[in-house]
């Protein structure tokens, strides 16, 4: 981990939704516990990956570092506070600092107000980040930065194409000049060329700009090509994290070896070569999941003490990767091996 | 290389070449708005194979979508049409077909499922009906026998507890579930040829590989043609034997999979190539196709992937590329096609 005061920090976050059943006398029957201790920290400029399938609680590990939902448990440090802990207005100032960009940038934008306006309203709201009279070039630059001609400011989001309107997205969370980057799930809804210009664009502004970035998706290659580094989750939990390269070469949990196993590549000569983990079943639900460790019910390697033990995210011997796993080991994933399917 | 003449679309009105078991010729959709017409299909052919898989890839707005639904003749608009072409299957032109005739068809001969199997399963009646419908419908079954036969098939596509959920409603099942029940009765019938239309993009990746597992060993097993439509490069090296790439209602390039991958033979086809992230190499720096897909509702002379084509010249601008043969099996509509394929046309910018 690279030296120095991260510049966030994540500490045994938890968020627990209550379920509730019946009619009219609503009664809580659960909890579901979409974030279930999660912790990790970010060094400047450095970027995280969050992987996960559908419920995996990514999203809402989104909103929750954003301060936009209240966590059950834990706390997430960002300059040396709590998050949690601050006043509204010191709240307000936090957020400058730390920024979203959301999957459908169309139902983020205001489709009444023109694209410049939209930029304009930050610094109406951060009045100190830019002299009245500086605000139009601002937003001029800040288009030019995201690969839009400045003339764009007049435009309505409805004139704009979907890879256009993410440019805005995070136009947008940049006008503020953040420290932190948050993107949930930034290029799922975009084609394959919008979506490639969109992740360069958000590559060539880390260096640039050296933001730090919480990079959320659900699709591995994705993921790979932004983070430095990857943190793999599943019902609520980081099962396996480290750097990205490693993640990749030798993942370590057999959920991540799955994942792996099947993301599609396109190569036709590794049909029929790859190594092919097909999982049963679907992720069960987070409402109740399974004693001891919550991949067991899917997992080929799952023995007794799975179901009596969860595991906590530890060192993997022969690696420099963390799995909570009792059986994690590091193993190439794109060949084949002779293991037997679950 | 040697110019191959690649027209191998016979005389209009003729049934389709030998070992075909469906072909579509020329076809052309427009959407006839109140202000504008949008050119959605703009003459694609070809042909698929006995248990072929055959992959059409696109991005959104390539009409790779509406071509599957005018060869089902489930175009739902009014404003949609069919304004050429021709579609055979077993010796006969589904679009001459009378509807009354094509229903037998649809559904029976020709399967096919969709991205979004909530919308297109009816919330009101229970799975179990839905699939046994198909049997009723077509094969005249009576009620009891064919609800049996549902549940065999609900077996058969892998539903844990198929006869404990067969009267569960499509609500009560998860995303691959009832992708599962789509492919059920797509299939129920034993169709000569499945359209799969993006079935698993709105899947998790590990039910992904299940679907696409599923739809391969039914496949093999009932020996039937498949058309998989799909905007995932991923997808196509996974499981196709032959591609199409549409771009702007067009085909552009026409390849066997392995072919298409070591070497594009269509700018288009190379800049998405390299606009996709891999999993399976480190640090590889993306070379994102520039510019938008052009706008449908004009048809310009000339290339329509002109404007975002490094290689563009005098010719692209007044000249249809028309999809010429550059090798076995290989066809690619670009002036330049040949020095593309053989990587001489100069790196792009």
């Amino acid at each position: 981990m690279p030296e120095g005061e991260p510049a966030l920090e994540v500490r045994n976050l938890c968020k627990e939704f209550p379920v509730h059943r019946g009619g009219i006398l609503r009664r809580q029957a659960g909890a579901l516990r979409a974030v279930d201790d999660v912790s990790f920290s970010l060094a400047r400029g450095e970027a995280l990956g969050v992987v996960g399938e559908s419920g995996c609680g990514k999203s809402t590990l989104a909103r929750l570092l954003l301060g936009l939902e209240k966590p059950t448990a834990g706390q997430v440090i960002f300059g040396g506070r709590n998050l949690f802990e601050l006043n509204a207005q010191q709240l307000r100032a936090a957020r400058r600092r730390i920024q979203i960009v959301l999957q459908d940038p169309y139902t983020s934008l205001n489709p009444r107000m023109t694209i410049g306006e939209a930029l304009n309203e930050a610094f109406e709201i951060h009045p100190g980040l830019c002299p009245k009279n500086r605000r139009q070039a601002r937003v001029q630059e800040l288009l030019e930065m995201v690969g839009l001609s400045g003339d764009f400011a007049r435009r309505y989001p409805h004139q704009f194409s979907g890879g256009q309107r993410q440019r805005v997205g995070v136009a947008r969370a940049l006008a503020v000049g953040p420290e932190i980057l948050v993107c949930d799930e930034p290029v799922s809804s975009l084609d394959v060329s919008a979506q490639a210009q969109i992740l360069s664009l958000l590559r060539n502004l880390q260096r640039e700009l050296s933001i730090t970035y919480v990079f959320i998706a659900h699709d591995l290659s994705v993921v790979r090509y932004v983070s430095d580094r990857i943190a793999v989750m599943y019902l609520g939990r980081i099962v396996e994290v480290g750097d990205k390269e490693e993640v990749c070469s030798h993942p370590s949990h057999p959920y991540t070896q799955a994942l792996f196993s099947a993301a599609p590549i396109p190569d036709p000569t590794l049909r029929g070569v790859r190594q092919r983990i097909v999982l049963q079943g679907d992720v069960p639900s987070p409402i109740d999941h399974p004693s001891g460790c919550r991949f067991r019910p899917r997992c080929w390697k799952a023995e007794d003490i799975c179901q009596q033990v969860e595991p906590a995210l530890h060192g993997v011997t022969g690696s420099c990767l963390q799995a909570a796993c009792h059986f994690a080991t590091p193993q190439a994933p794109h060949l084949a091996a002779d293991r037997e399917r679950a | 290389m040697k110019q191959l003449p690649f027209d191998r679309r016979p005389k209009e009105g003729q049934p389709p070449a030998q070992g075909a078991i469906l072909e579509v010729k020329d076809l052309a959709v427009e959407f006839r708005l109140r202000d504008r017409t949008v050119h959605a299909v703009n003459g694609v052919s070809w042909s698929l194979g006995q248990s072929e898989t055959l992959a059409v890839l696109g991005e959104s707005g390539s009409g790779k979508s509406v071509m599957a639904h005018a060869i089902m003749g489930t175009l739902s608009s009014a404003r949609a049409k069919v304004t050429a072409g021709e579609v055979w299957f077993a010796g006969r032109d589904l679009l001459k077909m009378p509807e009354r005739e094509r229903r037998r068809v649809r559904g029976r001969k020709i399967g096919i499922i969709f991205q979004d199997s909530l919308s297109a399963l009816n919330p009101v009646f229970t799975v179990s009906n839905q699939i046994g419908e198909m049997f009723r419908f077509h094969a005249g079954m009576p009620r009891r026998a064919a609800q049996q036969a549902a549940v065999g098939l609900m077996e058969r596509v892998g539903i844990p507890g198929a006869r404990r959920r067969a009267n569960a409603y499509p609500h009560e099942f998860s995303g691959g579930m009832r992708q599962r029940i789509m492919i059920a009765m797509a299939l129920a019938l034993e169709p000569d040829v499945l359209i799969a239309d993006e079935p698993t993009t709105a899947l998790d990746v590990t039910v992904q590989a299940q679907i696409m597992e599923l739809l391969r060993s039914l496949q093999q097993e009932m020996g039937m043609g498949l058309v998989l439509i799909t905007h995932d490069l991923g997808v196509v090296a996974d499981m196709a034997d032959r591609i199409i790439v549409m771009y702007a209602g067009r085909a552009v390039e026409e390849s066997p999979v392995r072919d298409l991958y070591r070497a594009p033979a269509h700018p288009y086809t190379v800049g998405l190539l390299q606009s996709v992230p891999r999993l399976d190499r480190a640090e590889d720096d993306l070379r994102p196709i520039g510019g938008a897909p052009p706008d449908m509702t004009t048809v310009a002379p000339g290339c329509p992937f002109r404007p975002r084509c490094w290689l563009a010249a005098e010719v692209c601008d007044h000249e249809r590329p028309p999809l010429l043969g550059v090798g076995e099996g290989r066809a690619s509509a670009c002036h330049f096609s040949h020095a593309v394929l053989e990587g001489t046309a100069g790196a792009r910018g």
